[in-house]
């Protein structure tokens, strides 16, 4: 048995207990993911399929005359008379295809995975967006930094920070190491670059490198 | 979710997808009047009878009624194939016999798992549940930290609950493990 991560999509085959063979290791499962893109649109068609199917059996019970009103789908379909092509038709069309391509594009989405790998013999899962959390606790940590912003994405991290009273290739060290430090474990481990962007409290220019 | 209601909610998004593009597209050509560049079989005042006479025919009551019925009964259907199911609660455990029957309660297992990474170095507090289908008879563990904590703490806390996990289970229950950092104090 191993406990690597398994990839997406993988089935569940493990033995049960009484088939097992003793000492078996424990399968560590893959990072949960995201719900399906497509569900938004498919709601919506939902939601038109009951409108059409609560007006479809309206329409026979007043029909069948075990109530009293009229048909709405009649003057619906009578608007087929004579129909003539009209101004509004050119922003509808529009909406309609854009909406269309959505519908499309949403579809064929995959489900996002948004975790990533912590690594070790049995992996765990981050979310994403915790990286950035870690690496600007990490960068404000230092002393001499003001504020610290972070963009994460696989496999490398960008830190800019806003420092004061410190030398700036000092600084950018400090943070380099304490951001590494912070995200060690990470698999794969990302490559972190910093930027300073140093104020002088006296004087407020600034100074970027 | 199961795999077919999956693929039936991509399937419904594609028609709609399709059948909104033609509708627009349609709306645009008949509006625009484009017979001078092509073959456009929309153009000028549009009557069709068939469609506007439908409400005469003697079978259209019978139609509307069974189509309505259908439709109502296909999206509900459809809406109960998007419950969240939960997982089995417990998994047989050997030496069962037919006097009695021995089970490991995933429910009370994950939430000992839970407290024993709770307890874990590092580790600001921990839940435990069970996974349903595709994983069903598994268990998921995450792990909350602080954001100064490092995350090759968590990996050791997680590697260390994972062994205990193994131990109790002979290595029976599979587990997802996850690490989440929590706001700063």
């Amino acid at each position: 048995m191993s406990t690597a991560a398994p990839t997406r999509g993988e089935r569940h085959t493990e033995a049960l207990p009484s088939q097992a063979a003793p000492q078996q290791r424990a399968r560590t499962l893959g990072p949960a993911l995201g719900g399906l893109p497509a569900v938004v649109p498919a709601v919506l068609v939902m939601l038109l399929l009951t409108a059409l199917a609560v007006v479809l059996i309206r329409d026979t019970v007043v029909l069948a005359g075990w109530a009293s009103g009229q048909p709405w789908s009649t003057p619906v379909l009578e608007w087929f008379r004579a129909v003539q092509p009209a101004d509004w038709m050119l922003p509808v069309g529009v909406v309609l295809v854009l909406v269309g391509l959505w519908c499309l594009v949403q579809a064929l989405r995959r489900r996002p995975r948004r975790f990533l790998a912590v690594g070790g013999p049995v992996r765990a899962w981050l979310p994403a967006q915790d990286v950035d959390r870690l690496a600007r606790s990490a960068a404000q940590s230092i002393d001499g930094v003001l504020d610290a912003r972070v963009s994460a994405r696989p496999g490398r991290v960008s830190v800019k920070v806003r420092g004061a009273d410190r030398d700036k290739g000092e600084l950018r060290d400090d943070v380099t190491r304490a951001v590494t430090e912070q995200l060690e474990g990470l698999d794969p481990q990302p490559s972190v670059s910093v930027s300073v962007r140093s104020t002088r409290q006296s004087g407020g220019q600034e100074d970027v490198s | 979710m199961s795999r077919a209601t999956a693929a039936l909610d991509r399937f419904a998004s594609i028609v709609l997808g399709l059948l909104l593009i033609a509708a627009g597209a349609a709306l645009l050509v008949w509006r625009l009047d484009t017979s001078q560049w092509f073959r456009d079989p929309l153009v000028g005042p549009l009557n069709l009878p068939v469609v506007a006479d439908l409400p005469k025919q003697a079978w259209w009551p019978w139609a509307t009624g069974l189509v309505g019925v259908l439709l109502a009964l296909l999206v509900l259907r459809w809406i109960v194939g998007h419950r969240v199911t939960r997982g089995r609660s417990n998994r047989p455990l050997p030496g069962s016999a037919p006097n009695g029957r021995l089970v490991l309660d995933l429910g009370a297992l994950a939430g000992t798992a839970a407290d024993a990474l709770a307890a874990q170095p590092g580790v600001e507090k921990a839940k435990g549940r069970i996974l349903g289908p595709p994983h069903d008879g598994a268990v998921e563990l995450t792990a909350t930290i602080d954001p100064l904590t490092p995350l090759s703490t968590a990996g050791a806390a997680v590697q260390a609950v994972a062994e205990q996990l193994q131990l109790a289970t002979d290595g029976t229950v599979p587990a997802r493990y996850q690490v989440k950092v929590g706001r700063r104090r």
